[in-house]
């Protein structure tokens, strides 16, 4: 482990990026912070509690194109035709699709431990059988510097949810605030060389992770029928803004759409756009049926694909507890409230 | 396939936008379609009068009497009518400020006058397409849905959803009134993006609640009287149903 001086830690995404990653920080602007790519005049705030976006929105881009193809539609007298396979049978082509695969690796700088974990529970979605070609091909490789929370805010519950301890391969550098520096603790190769490039002030004993301070502590009881049983606290005023699953690292709902171009219709692109359960179509089926009608039951929906729903299919938990769905909640709607005992929120 | 694009009373601005970002697109509609009447491109083919078309684009508010009397001969000529605009979909400011004021000596050149009304208001409408003005995107995707036989969509979301995807700092956190929680969405958060508030031009969303955006405002600190002459102010009808079912 090294201590540095804050100079040094600024330096570290420019040397990650001589190194020839995709350095991803954090950056403030008009009161939110936001992670964006790191250029030389990039304003980084090392001292964010909360960001409105997360590593999803690099790992899982919104609005990623996945592959073109040609379709038969050819512009005639009598309009536009495409013969799409399941409108009219079969589909007359096959479909040689263009498809290059995301390249590079990604490194992020500055993120929490909790984020940290959102990586890990979307490893576990996204790379389950079968992996997705996308996420893979922006995952491996990746390298995350991951900072230690002194204390969390109003809406952090890291400790309860827990999620502040990090898995080997979701940290290669921890960085903890010591002083009026910081201690740099490389956990992999890809960390050791990293951070031998910066000046170190002097060389210490080895440090772990430990768990941030709590303004709130309580037990999560996140069982479906504790789900249902569970008071849906003010959700009379949730306008289904759909904030709390956009800002939340864990959420990976997508849809499908196929874009098609007026000059050249035979030339279509597939495109993989974000979805939230807090949407009408998210739950819409052939013939305008909605199973998720109210807001209680997608506020529901949500809190039980977090908890119950994740642990049965992956193992893991879907909330890291960041806090984020709470905080961004123009309705202030809490769902420690909902699944949370012992609160004393 | 034969299309028409018509304008009743607005600025034009719905179809002027199309002819300017429509690019390349515009060239491809002419090969797609036999447009008949497009009076801002060229001369009408058949003068005035209202030619018998698959798809009829109309943008505007139904505000004269000729308006009257188009939208009718319109929607019996027309197999699928399109209401262009929040003019032609909800009334738009015309709505309101056209309420409460004494029409009966007001003349539009030697038309007759009357409260300005969507489309729907007189006729059938099969699909709307929001927007003040309409965005070119939206209009071709509906329009590639049409001609595929597939029933064109609108927003399900509200302008709340994409200006979070944009990671915007929230205007009501600071104070502010913005009426983007009741908004239809699709406009990628335009004015929220610049730090201006949204007053809703695209009309209400799919499933806007009125009852739980005046309690959201209330947690802001924002006053609800502000708000719902904000909200009268510019996406006229539907805004209006909004406000009197809310009121019950
Ligand atoms: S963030 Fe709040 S208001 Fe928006 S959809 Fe979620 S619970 Fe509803
Ligand atoms: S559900 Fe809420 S607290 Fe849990 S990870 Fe998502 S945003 Fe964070
Ligand atoms: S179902 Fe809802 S809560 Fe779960 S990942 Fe999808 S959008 Fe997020
Ligand atoms: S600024 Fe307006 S549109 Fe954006 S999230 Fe807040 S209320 Fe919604
Ligand atoms: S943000 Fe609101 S006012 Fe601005 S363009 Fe979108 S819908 Fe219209």
């Amino acid at each position: 482990m090294i201590r540095v001086k804050v100079g040094q830690l600024l330096r570290l995404p420019s040397v990650l990026s001589e190194m020839g990653y995709r350095v991803i920080v954090p950056t403030e602007s008009n009161g939110v912070t936001k992670f964006a790519d790191f250029a030389t005049d990039s304003g980084i705030d090392l001292h964010y509690v909360r960001a409105i976006n997360a590593p999803r929105d690099f790992l899982l881009p919104d609005g990623e194109k996945l592959f073109s193809y040609r379709s038969t539609a050819t512009v005639t007298s009598y309009g536009l035709k495409i013969r799409f396979p399941t409108v009219e049978g079969p589909c007359p082509v096959t479909i040689n699709a263009e498809y290059t695969a995301p390249s590079g690796r990604i490194a992020f700088f500055a993120i929490h431990p909790c984020h940290a974990n959102s990586i890990r529970y979307l490893d576990s979605v996204m790379l389950s059988d079968p992996a997705d070609p996308y996420y893979r091909a922006r995952r491996d490789g990746m390298l995350t510097v991951v900072m230690e929370c002194e204390e969390g805010d109003d809406h952090c519950f890291c400790v309860p949810a827990e999620s502040w301890e990090l898995e080997e391969g979701y940290c290669d550098i921890l960085v903890r605030r010591s002083g009026d520096g910081f201690l740099l603790q490389p956990r992999s190769e890809a960390g050791k060389k990293a951070a031998s490039r910066l000046e170190a002030q002097e060389e210490l004993g080895s440090i772990k992770e430990r768990p941030p301070k709590m303004r709130t502590s309580f037990r999560i009881h996140a069982s479906e029928e504790d789900i249902d049983r569970g008071e849906a606290k003010g959700i009379d005023s949730c306008t289904l803004c759909a904030a709390c699953t956009v800002t939340c690292p864990t959420c990976y709902c997508s849809d499908i759409e196929d874009r098609f171009h007026l000059v050249d219709p035979s030339n279509v692109e597939r495109v993989r756009k974000r979805m939230s359960c807090q949407r009408r179509c998210y739950s819409m089926i052939a013939g305008g049926n909605i199973f998720l009608k109210t807001k209680e039951d997608r506020y529901r929906w949500r809190l039980k694909h977090k908890f119950p729903f994740s642990s049965k299919a992956f193992g893991i938990s879907g909330c890291v507890g960041c806090g984020n769905c709470i905080a961004f909640c123009p309705a202030g709607i809490d769902m420690r409230r909902t699944v949370g005992r012992g609160t004393n929120k | 396939m034969k299309a028409a694009f018509y304008s009743l009373t607005s600025c034009e601005g719905c179809l002027t936008t199309l002819i300017t970002n429509l690019g390349p697109n515009l060239q491809a509609l002419w090969k797609i379609f036999d447009i008949d009447y497009f009076k801002l491109v060229r001369e009408p083919v058949g003068g005035e009068k209202v030619p018998r078309v698959d798809i009829a684009f109309v943008e505007g508010a139904v505000v004269t009497s000729l308006d009257k009397k188009r939208i009718s001969q319109i929607r019996a000529n027309s197999s699928f009518v399109v209401a262009l605009g929040t003019c032609a979909s909800c009334g738009n400011i015309a709505y309101t400020a056209s309420r409460g004021v004494d029409l009966s000596k007001r003349r539009l050149r030697d038309l007759e006058v009357f409260e300005a009304e969507p489309l729907s208001s007189h006729v059938n409408v099969d699909f709307e397409l929001s927007g003040c003005p309409v965005s070119a995107e939206e209009f071709t995707e509906a329009l590639l849905r049409l001609l595929n036989g597939i029933e064109p969509r609108q927003p399900d979301f509200s302008v709340c959803y994409e200006c979070k995807l944009k990671g915007n700092r929230c205007l009501l956190e600071v104070g502010k009134l913005c009426l983007g929680p009741l908004a239809m969405g699709g406009c990628g958060a335009a004015c929220p993006s610049v730090g201006a508030p949204c007053y809703s031009c695209r009309g209400p969303a799919v499933e806007a609640d009125l009852a739980a955006y005046l309690k959201t405002i209330e947690k802001h600190g924002i006053a609800e009287s502000k708000a719902t002459s904000a909200i009268r102010a510019f996406t006229g009808k539907k805004i209006a149903e909004l406000l009197k079912n809310g009121q019950k």
